[in-house]
């Protein structure tokens, strides 16, 4: 069953995408350079001429004329050059290599689970943490934590499944709303809430997979979009029941059995919380990969027609995975909406599912320690930097084209577990 | 009818570079958009100099398609071309990204507002001596569009590029095969898909009035409903979707809450889906092993 050739499937369909490093003569003659150089000069600004338009000219309606802006052209050049100097004549898939190659070493500790040490450190400095830092970064950590729990889910279906999920707002949205709509009338607390929004997103998962049973690939990417727009409209319009655009507020926080806690506290408290969730959720993220259904899941996404041959649950595996993934954004909507006491419509924009979509495709698709560095870089870096708000989507935009064109398997390259190898070793 | 021939131009790219590709042109709604921004540019160009009326209109058109079909080509170039070969997941990725790379590259070198844009065309005409019994511009967008699909239908089927895009469409490696230029053929697809998107949007905003950074996303979704509706792939497929989407976004907006007005087109879809997976006029696609 655990044959190690096979699960080597996805690392050796990525090798597709690694170019191989062009041989290049040791060392080249200034008269080659200058002609690679005017060459990938040539080709690059042509590309990127029509860029231009938008960045010299603005409209300004006021007055009904062009605003010039020839300096912006400086600026353009000057960056220009740098990132094509930076791709171009670095080798830099050998640095891309060296970078995977440090990764890939601290996988291998991730890996290496028998270090008790480890954990124990790493729970640890979890727990020392937020008594450490200033309250500010409390938050912010929790907020980044919480991300990565909804991404975890969105894991699931993309990439245990290998479907492509652009709804995954949705069940956060349910979640959030759900528990500040209890919250709001009956005064349901934060434990209990974690459960109704772990129950909600199940049911929102198990409603997206239901309605896309039928659909494969960019059908369903399309109709995952189309039910989070829809739930984004109807959150913002159905005013007797959302309140609207307005949104609910005053949402509780938590509270140390009956007694009321103090602004720092609550924050601190929410950290556990989510700290704990974030652990449960990795936990069962890899016993699940681990079991039947993880491999009935991977066996799906390498090829379906050989899965279903093999006596693979088809519809099974496509509702498993969307519900899965829809508990953990559910709860993580309910941590979200107690964290900033406060959600309105935004929580189920399409930003919210292409954000999540981005910390798991730059993580690495399926693999667990990939998300949680992917939440730590797109949202807890954003967060730090607060000078590069501006430009955060843009990057984000161009992060996901580049990665895709050179490492698509995301930062760490999710490998399946290796049992058979550990026990021949230990035999 | 206004909506439907809007969807109709935009659906048309969406289908045709499908068709042969495989790939949901995610940031084709953003072509539209640029195709906007840049033919507002021209106008005000334009009618500095001096012109005006239907010389105005079709210089902006021109120069607008010109900057489209220049982003198309750099898009294709720089997000699709290198993937060619890869997984359809890792395309669809870098697609999204690509839409939302230019939609806040517009949004960073242009503006976040909304910006006014001028009428060029005239407000109403007089049709059989009864003035106001059709909005000028209503009536321009219909034969325009009309005018841009009886073109293409012509150009794919009795053109030898046309030959060449059929080809591709059925088998790419064999049409490589048998000495069809694919990457030529590729290239000139999203151009062709450019220059009908600019024609939308320019039409749009003549019928709107205003545009913004955010303006292409959602029609652009809406396009891929009609041409998914229609059966990816077909372009009379495209055309009829594009049409009964339209009648039922405006159905139900006349009919039924005006607010949930999108809402409607995306049930419909899931709808349709559910009961025919392949679109009205989609062959149903064995698979192979």
């Amino acid at each position: 069953m655990n044959d190690p050739n096979l699960s080597h499937s996805s690392r050796s369909d990525s090798s597709l995408f690694t170019k191989k490093e062009p041989h290049l003569p040791r060392q080249p003659s200034a008269k080659t350079l200058a002609k690679r150089l005017a060459s990938v000069l040539i080709n690059a600004s042509l590309l990127l001429l029509p860029a231009l338009t938008f960045i010299i000219v603005r409209v300004n309606t006021v007055q009904n004329t062009l605003e010039w802006r020839l300096l912006n052209v400086v600026w353009f050049w000057l960056l220009f050059v740098f990132f094509l100097l930076f791709f171009e004549f670095k080798p830099h898939m050998a640095a891309l290599s060296k970078s995977g190659r440090v990764l890939r070493r601290l996988r291998g500790v991730y890996q290496y689970r028998h270090n008790i040490l480890l954990q124990i450190f790493l729970i640890g400095g979890a727990v020392l943490l937020p008594f450490i830092i200033p309250f500010y970064y409390v938050k912010i950590i929790t907020f980044t934590l919480v991300y990565a729990i909804f991404a975890l889910g969105l894991n699931y279906s993309v990439g245990y499944g290998g479907f492509l999920n652009l709804g995954h707002a949705m069940p956060f949205a349910a979640g959030a709303y759900c528990f500040a709509l209890l919250n709001k009338y009956s005064a349901l607390p934060v434990l209990p809430g974690l459960l109704c929004g772990a129950i909600v997103g199940l049911i929102f998962g198990a409603i997206v997979a239901l309605l896309t049973l039928r659909l494969r690939g960019d059908y369903l990417a399309i109709v995952t979009l189309a039910l989070g727009e829809i739930g984004n409209i109807v959150l913002s319009n159905w005013d007797s029941f959302s309140n609207g655009v307005r949104g609910i507020a005053g949402i509780a926080q938590p509270k140390l059995f009956f007694i009321e806690l103090t602004l720092q506290q609550r924050a601190i408290m929410l950290y556990f919380y989510a700290v704990s969730i974030l652990i449960v959720g990795i936990v069962v993220s890899h016993r699940l990969l681990c079991s039947r259904f993880g491999r009935a899941w991977e066996a799906y996404r390498e090829d379906h027609i050989a899965a279903e041959s093999m006596g693979v649950h088809v519809s099974w595996v496509r509702l498993s995975v969307f519900m899965i993934g829809g508990c953990y954004a559910g709860v993580a909507g309910v941590l979200y909406a107690s964290s900033s006491a406060f959600i309105n419509p935004s929580v189920s924009q399409i930003l919210i599912s292409i954000t999540v979509l981005s910390i798991v495709v730059l993580g690495g698709m399926g693999s667990i320690p990939g998300v949680i560095l992917g939440s730590i870089i797109v949202i807890l870096l954003p967060e730090m930097l607060r000078v590069f708000e501006l430009y955060r989507m843009l990057i984000f935009g161009a992060l996901l084209v580049i990665m895709m064109r050179y490492r698509t398997q995301g930062l760490i390259a999710h490998t399946r577990p290796q049992y058979l190898k550990r026990i021949s070793k230990t035999e | 009818m206004t909506r439907g021939s809007i969807y109709s131009l935009l659906a048309l790219g969406y289908t045709m570079v499908y068709g042969i590709v495989q790939l949901i042109n995610f940031a084709h709604g953003e072509i539209y958009m640029i195709g906007a921004f840049s033919s507002l540019i021209a106008t005000v160009v334009f009618s500095a100099l001096g012109l005006s009326g239907f010389a105005l209109f079709f210089l902006v058109l021109c120069y607008g398609s010109i900057i489209a079909m220049l982003y198309g080509y750099s898009l294709e170039r720089l997000a699709y071309r290198p993937l060619r070969n890869s997984p359809r997941l890792s395309l669809l990725i870098s697609a999204v990204g690509m839409s939302i790379f230019l939609q806040n590259f517009v949004l960073l070198t242009q503006t976040p507002n909304f910006l006014p844009f001028p009428r060029i065309l005239p407000q109403a005409w007089n049709v059989l001596g009864i003035s106001g019994l059709f909005n000028s511009v209503q009536v321009i967008i219909f034969i325009v569009s009309s005018a841009v699909m009886i073109v293409l239908a012509l150009l794919v089927k009795y053109t030898q590029l046309g030959k060449a895009m059929r080809a591709c469409s059925q088998d790419l490696i064999m049409a490589q095969l048998t000495g069809v230029d694919v990457n030529r053929v590729i290239i000139i697809t999203f151009l062709i898909g450019s220059i009908s998107a600019t024609i939308g949007s320019v039409l749009v905003s003549q019928y709107t009035g205003q545009i913004n950074f955010y303006m292409g996303f959602l029609v652009g979704i809406k396009a891929f409903v009609a041409a998914v509706l229609g059966g990816i792939g077909s372009i009379t497929g495209a055309v009829l979707g594009s049409y009964i989407l339209g009648f039922t976004e405006s159905f139900g907006a006349g009919y039924l809450a005006s607010e949930y007005e999108d809402v409607y087109a995306f049930v419909f879809l899931i709808v349709f889906l559910i009961f025919r997976p392949n679109g009205i006029l989609g062959s149903k696609i064995k698979e192979k092993v």
